[in-house]
């Protein structure tokens, strides 16, 4: 399968400016990241606010320019063929004033077209189309400021549609639509995906049980580098591949039954188990895939003559991986309160 | 060459459905135009019978030909800095971007609704003049068609460096004041530049609104032929020859230095 996206060094810095009559810094908002995305993937990116996510969508889709390194986009460069990387490009940005307010949903849909290239009788035709699976058509009538931000959302991405583009680019697409819409949105994003091998999606949200359910493979971005990537599978094994398991058992457990547990070698997370509706017990311990400690736990439960109310066993979530990567970061508080700014030549 | 036809299109559809979606704002501007002439005919009572205006049918008919020229340069000039600016403040720069629209495409597109605006502008202002103030036009505004889009397009190449000032600086364009207030005092907009002394008069000769002025004048008012203009023509493709390039050259720099600089969308 080809690669849609080739990004190979991307280094990029901003300008900052320090003072009134100072501009002589700059901000590393990406570093080192290398990534290649592949033909009919969808590709989550997630991490912390101010972890460069919406600086590489942006390097991608070519609206800014690298530092330094390249980025190749259906073999096109994002800088020298500029032109050809945003033919193959739908952009669905997170700005929520992107159209023009005084003119209705479908002329502004009809200006971007005609940007794009399109003729205005298929534009008109794709516009009634993609409005219909977005169920969006009386928006189309209606001026952009009278519409809600999730309904000009929807303009968004029919926009970012429009010309058929081999790679759509999402920033937070879901962000202002009603729980049934977004569920929606992301039928259609999948389908769109799959009626054509060579269509991909780059897509970052902060909802991660949709990257989760959408993506084939995910990045972690940590401050401004990719601190993991893969499917989830693999990013669980990447952090360690570990899972949670909770054993809800009847009553209290005293102190003995707890430390023959623990040298059964299950190790209780608390150690000192919390009570559940002051009657059951919450016995929480990690395992990894294919190990024994389940069945050990459970048999020595049996044992112990408790009764096991329910069981849940639950892999590594991506919030728990962001979390994790975040804390191993050293600087993470520079990143957050604005990243490392470096002093350039006075 | 179809592609940069469907930008300016495409804009040009956007502006005017913009422009009359505030019904009040386009109507005041055409009947400000139409004002404009009014504004002029009061000095006009003033001034009286000036010789220096003599041979241009009197300081109305002169003024008004000048201030068409300077409303031109007005809207040309600062219309497309003014799109840029006012794209980055609503939000819509980057989905602009992002099309697969060139950047000669926006850069003409953007333009097209203000030169075609400025010049209808233009013509009304004429046309009241005529009609309602009674100045004698010796001349075909047909005639005259090839000196105002000549100018207008010089116009529109200065525009492209105040555009390029407003995506690197987003506020503030010394260029406006220095060439708008040069045009205005030393274009012989109001008055014959040879009415200043010799040491500064000089400098309008450096400013296309002086010969784009003159050659309007005597096609207009004096009845001379297009033919008759061929000097203020070459010295109008001149600098159009000149500042179309480059403006287009430091447009195209100001976007790319932006993009590298993260600053492009940037109100």
């Amino acid at each position: 399968m080809g690669l849609a996206v080739e990004i190979a060094g991307l280094k990029k810095s901003y300008a900052v400016e320090k003072s009134f009559f100072s501009r002589r810094a700059t901000f590393q908002a990406l570093s080192d990241v290398d990534l290649q995305i592949r033909q009919g993937e969808i590709f989550g990116l997630v991490g912390r606010n101010g972890y460069g996510k919406t600086t590489l969508i942006r390097c991608v889709a070519g609206l800014l320019s690298p530092s330094e390194g390249t980025i190749r986009v259906y073999g096109h460069d994002t800088v020298s063929d500029a032109q050809e990387v945003r033919k193959s490009i739908g952009w669905v940005g997170a700005e929520e004033r992107s159209f023009y307010l005084r003119l209705t949903g479908r002329q502004n849909l009809m200006f971007f077209s005609r940007l794009q290239g399109i003729s205005d009788h298929l534009a008109a035709t794709r516009i009634e189309q993609l409005a219909d699976q977005l169920e969006c058509r009386p928006l189309l009538g209606r001026r952009v400021h009278e519409l809600s931000t999730g309904n000009r959302q929807r303009l968004s991405i029919i926009r970012g549609l429009l010309h058929q583009p081999r790679m759509l680019i999402l920033d937070e697409p879901t962000r202002s639509l009603d729980p049934f819409a977004a569920d929606d949105l992301r039928a259609v994003l999948t389908s769109w995906v799959g009626q054509d091998r060579t269509r991909s999606i780059l897509i970052t949200s902060h909802l991660l049980f949709e990257i989760e359910a959408m993506s084939t493979r995910i990045a972690i971005m940590g401050k401004g580098r990719l601190g993991a990537s893969g499917t989830l599978t693999e990013l669980r094994q990447q952090f360690g591949g570990g899972q949670s398991v909770q054993i809800v058992v009847q009553g209290p457990v005293s102190r003995d039954a707890l430390s023959v547990l623990q040298q059964s070698g299950i190790k209780l997370s608390p150690s000192d188990p919390t009570l559940v509706a002051s009657t059951d017990t919450v016995l929480t311990f990690e395992r990894m895939p294919r190990d024994d400690l389940l069945s050990k736990a459970l048999s020595q439960i049996e044992r112990l003559g408790f009764i096991v109310e329910r069981m849940s066993v639950t892999e590594l979530s991506l919030q728990e991986m962001i979390d994790r990567l975040t804390r191993d970061s050293e600087d993470t508080r520079a990143i957050s309160e604005g990243g490392a700014v470096t002093e350039v030549g006075q | 060459m179809k592609q940069l036809f469907h930008c300016a299109r495409a804009f040009f559809i956007r502006d005017a459905q913009n422009a009359v979606s505030y019904r009040f704002a386009f109507v005041y501007g055409q009947l400000t135009s139409i004002a404009r002439t009014l504004l002029l005919w009061l000095p006009a009572q003033l001034v009286g019978n000036n010789p220096i205006f003599n041979q241009h049918g009197g300081f109305l008919a002169y003024s008004v030909t000048g201030s068409v020229m300077m409303g031109l340069f007005m809207a040309s000039y600062g219309g497309f800095a003014s799109a840029i600016s006012s794209e980055r403040g609503v939000g819509t720069l980057e989905s602009v971007f992002a099309t697969r629209a060139p950047l000669s495409g926006l850069l003409l597109g953007g333009s097209a609704w203000i030169v075609v605006q400025s010049l209808v502008e233009a013509t009304l202002t004429l046309a009241a003049a005529f009609l309602i103030f009674g100045i004698k036009l010796h001349g075909s505004l047909l005639s005259a068609l090839p000196i105002i889009i000549l100018t207008n397009l010089t116009f529109v190449a200065f525009g492209f460096f105040s555009a390029a000032f407003t995506v690197l600086f987003k506020r503030g364009d010394p260029f406006r004041l220095v060439v708008g207030a040069a045009s205005a005092l030393l274009g012989g907009v109001f008055y014959p530049a040879d009415v200043l002394p010799r040491f500064i008069s000089w400098i309008g000769e450096l400013l296309p609104i002086t010969h784009g002025a003159r050659a309007l004048r005597a096609i207009v008012l004096q009845g001379q032929s297009l033919g008759l203009q061929v000097k203020e023509l070459m010295i109008l493709a001149g600098f159009c020859g000149v500042l179309f390039p480059l403006g287009v050259w430091a447009f195209y720099r100001s976007v790319q230095l932006a993009k590298l600089d993260g600053t492009l969308y940037q109100y």
